[in-house]
């Protein structure tokens, strides 16, 4: 027991908190992707290596911040909210081999063409960058004065409506017509986004390990500034599936590993979309946006991660049937739509759904469907020939009732029951008696 | 004072008193009944993912027996630490011990022999668990892994380790009752830490000087000391960790430190029981 409470009392020393010391250094502020979002990630000299997915726009700064330690979340934390200057200079990479490429700070936006959130983003660079802000804050301003413009109109429509509802109840002998209807379409909203261009060092780089560090003007590296990069590639590509079940079709099953399988009890139709997916080292990976994190991941490991593209109506591709070794069918994809059902019912079904030329309704997705009575063994994604990494299991199960599962359980004490019994039965099993003495002998 | 025997081939000696314990083992019924709790709490983890595909319709699962795997052999693994415990303490108690070192038996090949045989039993009811995890797989109707067979062979790695706490912690017992109980809190305290550590991860943490993050930061340093202490937490980082998801590489530097740990301490038990002798308890 005293033993226990002098290993406790070292442990809490060894783990205490170190005191919350702000700490001035060059801190790395790089603006990295998944190949779905962008993210401001800190890199103080604590965070280690910098982590970039190859072959991605990333736009690297420096800044000269204050670093303290943040007990929470075991990680230390930057403040580059308040006096922390970017600091001025050239940012040289040195590869593997030794060869020395320097980039000076361009300037950049991040534009999201649908609108935050809404499909991939674009880095524009160079002097095209102020061009598309400014393109940006023209569209902007002139779809904020026409819904402005549209607002004023409709304002103005139903205060003549309510006078004459004024009006009319006073039931005059003269009652003018009504105000006329409002015809007048609202304009589209302006969904774009574009932020404010900033200079920094704009690069894609092959995978590999990098050095970086930064030169002022006068030619000297800036003290705390070199680093390492990692740069990595995905290390294998896929089609996962978002699969929705016709009953809940707003809480899909997501498959993203070939390696996994679909199960389902085939009480409704499924409809599939499929999503291209990349499988990355899952230590890199979680890296990538989260340095400090105190996961240690085997190098083994592997995450499937989506693309970000969305195949949507274009898709070329089919879904192919199969049983066994057989093709059963071919889906193509198709738009669905919704529809609620009216009255007490309540519930949906799901249509398909083809729009018309220069219809304004849009289908609610696009997917290839599987009929509820089709129970097909496995699928794969099919254009010419079958996609890579598109294959899965597709599995119709109808589990029995729960305790019916525990029977399995009861297998290990028959064995041994059984065993037991023909022990009992036969014998205990007799040890070999002395060797019979031979007459004669002495 | 040990009473040496004539000189008799290590290895043949250690082979007979394996070939001892394992048939006693086999011929109870206790392996088989805890081979069966073992499936039935694999069995009631598998029921989560049962229950979800019944309700949702549709699952898509990354490996629904990782989990149930895991505990099984937990279960498993702890009932022969717990018969390594009793074996050994019995013997002392009903002064078998002290026959059997009259004979060619020393130390080393004892406490050699009685790992061996039980871990030869564990090996034995390998296969009896894949059966009924098939039957279980038919029944539900999820896929068992292509891990499995690797998953199982690799266990009997850290189920040598567990076996190996079992045999030096009953090795200094006079009684069986106290063999049980001491394993029994040892296992508390090694399972109990990184439960514990779970636990205080799930508890908000407001601001930096709460008392919660001394505590949690604590258990951090037990649970990091434990992950390479403990053989209950190698069973979970050489194969739920390891083998199950691919992780080839801490798989194997666990069954490295695994391996070792297991040696010390059938060395160590035998020279706990050089020093301790091997009198019947009370004498």
């Amino acid at each position: 027991m005293r033993a226990l409470r002098i290993i406790l009392g070292l442990a809490a020393l060894l783990a205490a908190p170190v005191a919350a010391a702000q700490e001035r250094q060059v801190v790395y502020w790089p603006l990295v992707t998944d190949g779905i979002e962008y993210r401001r990630v800190a890199y103080p000299a604590e965070a280690g290596d910098i982590t970039v997915m190859a072959g991605t726009t990333v736009m690297i700064e420096a800044r000269a911040a204050n670093v303290s330690w943040w007990p929470i979340t075991r990680e230390y934390l930057t403040d580059v909210s308040r006096s922390a200057p970017m600091i001025e200079g050239t940012l040289e990479i040195v590869d593997a081999q030794g060869a020395v490429r320097e980039i000076e700070p361009t300037s950049y936006v991040v534009w999201h063409p649908d609108g935050v959130g809404t499909g991939p983003a674009e880095i524009v660079h160079g002097p095209r960058a102020a061009e598309v802000h400014a393109e940006y804050v023209r569209f902007g301003r002139a779809a904020a004065e026409a819904a402005r413009l549209h607002q004023r109109i409709v304002a103005e429509h139903h205060a003549a409506v309510e006078a004459w509802l004024k009006l009319a109840a006073q039931k005059p002998a003269n009652l003018p017509p009504p105000p006329p209807e409002l015809t007048i379409a609202e304009p589209e909203p302006y969904h774009a986004f574009a932020t404010e261009p900033e200079p920094a060092a704009v690069l894609s780089l092959a995978p590999g390990s990098y050095t970086i560090r930064l030169r002022d003007a006068g030619g000297k590296v800036v003290a705390g500034s070199e680093r390492r990069l990692v740069s990595f590639a995905p290390r294998a590509s896929a089609i996962g599936y978002v699969v929705r079940p016709g009953d809940r079709w707003t809480q899909p099953a997501i498959s993203f590993s070939p390696k996994e399988t679909i199960y389902t009890t085939g009480r409704s139709a499924l409809y599939l979309q499929p999503v291209p997916v990349a499988e990355y080292g899952a230590q890199e990976f979680t890296r990538l946006f989260q340095p400090q994190t105190i996961e240690k991941l085997d190098p083994f490991l592997s995450i499937w991660v989506p693309q970000g593209i969305d195949l949507g109506a274009e898709a070329t591709s089919e879904l192919t049937l199969w049983d066994g070794s057989d093709p059963v069918a071919a889906l193509p994809t198709r738009g669905f739509r919704v529809v609620q059902r009216p009255g007490v019912a309540r519930g949906y079904v799901i249509e398909e759904f083809a729009p018309a030329p220069g219809a304004m309704l849009k289908p609610d997705f696009f997917a290839m469907e599987i009929p509820q009575e089709v129970a097909p063994t496995s699928i794969s994604l099919t254009r010419d020939a079958e996609l890579a990494g598109s294959a899965r299991q597709l599995r119709r199960v109808a589990p029995p009732a729960d305790h019916l599962l525990f029977l399995p359980a009861l297998l290990p004490i028959v064995l041994g029951m059984v065993l037991h019994l023909r022990r009992r039965i036969t014998g205990p099993a007799r040890l070999p008696g002395p060797p019979a003495t031979r007459a004669g002998s002495a | 004072m040990t009473a040496r025997a004539p000189h008799v081939p290590a290895l043949a000696t250690v082979a007979t008193i394996a070939r001892r314990e394992a048939r006693a083992a086999l011929s109870g019924l206790g392996v088989y009944v805890a081979t069966s709790i073992a499936m039935v709490a694999a069995t009631w983890l598998l029921l989560i993912d049962v229950r979800a595909l019944r309700v949702e319709g549709l699952l898509v699962p990354a490996d629904p027996y990782r989990a149930p795997l895991d505990v099984a052999l937990l279960v498993l693994a702890f009932f022969f630490a717990v018969s390594a415990a009793v074996s050994t303490a019995r013997d002392r108690e009903t002064g078998t011990l002290e026959v059997l070192f009259f004979g060619p038996v020393d130390e080393i090949t004892y406490c050699l022999g009685k790992v061996c045989g039980l871990l030869a039993v564990y090996a034995l009811m390998m296969p009896v668990l894949a059966l009924s995890l098939a039957a279980l797989s038919l029944m539900s109707g999820l896929a068992l892994p292509g891990s499995l067979g690797a998953s199982l062979v690799f266990s009997l790695i850290p189920a040598a380790m567990v076996l190996s706490l079992g045999l030096v912690l009953s090795i200094g017992t006079r009684r069986v009752r106290s063999a049980v109980l001491i394993l029994g809190g040892v296992a508390l305290i090694l399972v109990g830490g990184s439960a514990a550590y779970s636990i205080v991860l799930l508890v908000p943490i407001e601001n930096p000087s709460s008392p919660v993050v001394a505590l949690r930061d604590v258990l951090a340093t037990v649970n990091g000391v434990l992950r390479w202490v403990s053989p209950f937490a190698y069973l979970q980082r050489i194969v739920a960790e390891g083998v199950a998801i691919g992780a080839w590489r801490s798989a194997a530097i666990a069954a490295g430190f695994a391996l070792a740990a297991s040696g010390a301490m059938i060395v160590l038990a035998a020279q706990w029981l050089r020093w301790r002798g091997v009198q019947k308890a009370g004498e």
